[in-house]
């Protein structure tokens, strides 16, 4: 088989794997070797289907001894297969590279034979780049679940960002889907990249050029729609990722109906609007210092389609709203919804000068669509404006219930008035 | 009083003199830019001023006083904008911080600070695109070339970025909009200006490359969810032109056509890679040529 066919094959094999970033390690070049890293990463390309494409996604094979349900590399599925050797494979990352197609390699692999002589063929390819080419770009490699300490030590010696998939969010799901992957083989190389990158930290005081463990931290990833786990459930685990396990990142991926299993979920594959409101909950909890229980309770355990979390929590919290945008602090600030980080630091810095109005704000760049509702400007809120739920929530989702299709429900139904309603007046700010 | 517009040369130290003139002179334009492009209104007054290198460090080194390390860099970074009242925001913008200082500066809601907030960010975003999209071929003299056409002149803001990573291959990052080369000869790099360009051709295993690369972007897309409008706002479509993954390959289109797969069972696959026992890196290959053939 030709180079170019084993490429789209094991592409196609890597593909569901969502995470594609190149963050976390600040690398300059070096005179002489191939290759830098950027602490915020750099896309290189968009695919057709909008996702960023920063490093060359592939397997080194997809020949797999599992088959777990969900995916499209099981042992059961009738797909083409093939293999590259670590030369083949570093050849093209340095050729890729050169080209500044990409910002380095992610790994991953079905398991062969087993998972330690699987990962073997990964750090090889790994040791390859980093030791004969001299290649200093970024490498993601995926741990498999049920490698030894050893193997997992050494790849995380070599990568930059190392991760194991979580692959379902409970253990139920995952002894139903994927009974080769018993939760013990996942949580604990997860926990033992933790204490290997906590090290860092004490060795390098030690020693000023120890080398790092995965300096770019761990990430994982799950997928949703495929199980009934909520919405809830998933944020409190994402949650506890990010606390016990110092991961940097959760990826949540929207089930695809790539298996045949009558365990799986027919037909349809899950919205992508559970994924997208996933990944707005997931920013709270990770960048804006949300908890996961103000987002979601146990009584609502599932996110607002029509509404992001952010606004959803808001119009759950009026009693601590409208804030007053030059009065209040940051993390107040961050709270208010069409607010974000940017904006709220824009307005901190431009404050220091005099109060802003809400003619100040929209020249910030402020979402005034949303976050009108929630402010007032020196004690004034804005004219025109009702500070009251329904009347709140009725304009936030009145751009989604008019959205024709993509949505799986109607549109909300209303209380007759005979009062027409007060129209939004906040100029061309949609 | 009179409206005075100051005509200066087409350049970041015209707007520096510009800058020292107008409190020499005791003045305030409301226009400043080159005599090109100018268009004087009903009355107004147009001033010709000279450039002077010492009068222009001398504003440079004022402005940086004022506001602080790193603010020269961000000025100059303006300037390479293509905006037509580029010389005039910069005016605007130093003369501001010069009347009222630091604080001018903060007030981002300021129609001034925000025209001058506005081209930086045009410039620079940019000019990460351009780290992120420009592509690079070897050519058959060994040299890796790549053609941007930026709306502003970024080249200068790109290059060390490939220097720095790049740095065992010779590089032309060519820019035929502004006429302008970088060039890395392993040493060091510099800009000249090129109206022509002559570009070797690329070479074989260029070709085969770009191959790769465009079957691997094809292939990486998840069917079902193609979703143009998501990729048009974060890869607009100015770039594509330049970029290998855009590019037509007959036998790529050939081959979409008549395509064949070779679908394997991948059981007896398995078997065969199961029962073989040797090295890491003995012939894999090989190996798996065999499975497939």
């Amino acid at each position: 088989m030709e180079l170019i066919d084993k490429l789209e094959i094991l592409v196609d094999g890597a593909k569901y794997d969502v995470a594609c970033t190149s963050s976390g390690v600040d690398r300059p070049g070096e005179k002489g070797k191939l290759g830098s890293t950027i602490a915020a990463g750099i896309c290189h390309s968009f695919a057709g289907d909008g996702r960023c494409i920063s490093l060359l996604k592939v397997l080194m094979t997809n020949y797999c001894i599992y088959d777990c349900k969900y995916c499209v590399n099981r042992r059961s599925n009738d797909v083409p297969r093939a293999a590259l050797t670590p030369k083949e494979l570093a050849d093209l990352v340095i050729g890729f590279y050169r080209r500044n197609y990409i910002e380095g390699l992610f790994l991953s692999s079905g398991v062969i034979k087993n998972p330690d002589y699987t990962m073997e063929h990964m750090c090889e390819s790994i040791r390859l780049l980093r030791e004969e080419y001299g290649f200093l770009g970024y490498i993601h490699a995926k741990a498999i679940p049920g490698a030894s300490r050893e193997m997992i030590s050494r790849i995380g010696m070599m990568a930059d960002r190392v991760s194991v998939n979580l692959e379902l969010p409970s253990e139920e799901s995952l002894s139903l889907l994927c009974p080769d992957k018993p939760k013990q083989n996942i949580l604990g190389p997860m926990r033992q990249i933790r204490d290997g990158i906590r090290e860092n930290s004490s060795d390098m005081v030690l020693y000023r050029h120890a080398p790092k463990f995965a300096p770019g931290g761990q990430a994982t990833q799950m997928i949703i729609g495929a199980t009934p786990d909520t919405d809830y459930q998933i944020m409190r685990l994402a949650q506890g990722l990010y606390k016990k396990y110092a991961l940097k990142r959760v990826f949540y991926s929207a089930y695809i109906p790539i298996g045949t299993s009558a365990l799986l979920p027919k037909g349809q594959a899950v919205p992508l609007l559970r994924e997208h409101r996933l990944y707005q909950a997931d920013w709270l909890v990770r960048v804006y210092g949300f908890d996961a229980e103000e987002i979601l309770t146990e009584k609502h355990p599932s996110l607002d389609p029509l509404l992001d979390p952010k606004c959803n929590w808001a119009l759950n919290n009026l009693d601590l709203f409208p804030v007053d945008i030059n009065r209040v602090d940051m993390d107040t600030l961050i709270r208010v919804p069409g607010i974000g980080v940017r904006g709220a630091q824009k307005i901190m810095t431009a404050r220091r000068v005099g109060p802003l109005g809400f003619d100040a704000l929209k020249k910030l760049g402020i979402v005034l669509k949303r976050a009108a509702y929630f402010i007032t400007c020196s004690g004034k809120y804005m004219p025109g404006l009702k500070f009251d739920h329904s009347f709140i929530y009725n304009n936030l989702t009145a751009d989604a219930r008019l959205r024709p299709a993509g949505l799986p429900f109607g549109p909300v139904a209303q209380q007759l008035s005979l009062y027409p309603p007060p129209t939004l007046m906040l100029g061309g700010s949609s | 009083m009179e409206s005075i517009a100051y005509i200066i040369d087409d350049s970041l130290e015209g707007v520096l003199c510009a800058v020292f003139a107008a409190y020499e002179r005791k003045e305030r334009p409301v226009e400043v830019g080159p005599e090109q492009g100018m268009q004087l209104a009903f009355g107004q007054e147009a001033v010709k001023i000279f450039s002077d290198s010492v009068k222009a460090e001398r504003v440079a080194a004022g402005f940086e006083r004022k506001l602080g390390r790193g603010a020269y860099a961000r000025l100059w970074t303006c300037a390479l904008s293509s905006d037509p009242d580029r010389h005039s925001i910069l005016y605007r913008y130093m003369r501001g911080v010069f009347d009222t200082g630091r604080r001018f500066a903060l007030n981002l809601a300021h129609d001034d600070v925000l025209a001058y907030e506005k081209i930086h960010k045009a410039v620079s975003s940019e000019a990460h695109y351009h780290k992120e999209f420009a592509r690079f071929s070897e050519m058959e003299n060994g040299v890796y070339y790549s053609k941007i056409t930026p709306k502003n002149n970024i080249i200068s803001l790109v290059m060390p970025h490939f220097v720095e990573r790049f740095s065992i291959q010779p590089m032309l990052l060519h820019d035929p909009v502004h006429e302008l080369c970088a060039v890395y000869d392993m040493k060091s790099w510099y800009l000249i200006a090129t109206s022509e360009l002559n570009v070797p051709a690329p070479t074989a295993e260029e070709k085969d490359y770009r191959r790769l690369w465009k079957r691997f972007y094809d292939a990486i897309c998840v069917e079902g969810r193609e979703n143009p409008k998501c990729r048009r706002t974060h890869l607009p479509m100015r770039y594509w032109k330049n970029m290998t993954e855009f590019q037509h390959y007959p036998e790529e289109e050939n081959r979409k056509q008549d395509k064949v797969r070779n679908v394997l069972g991948d059981q007896s696959g398995m078997a065969m890679l199961l029962t073989e026992e040797q090295g890491l890196l003995s012939g894999l290959s090989g190996r798996y040529k065999n499975i497939s053939d």
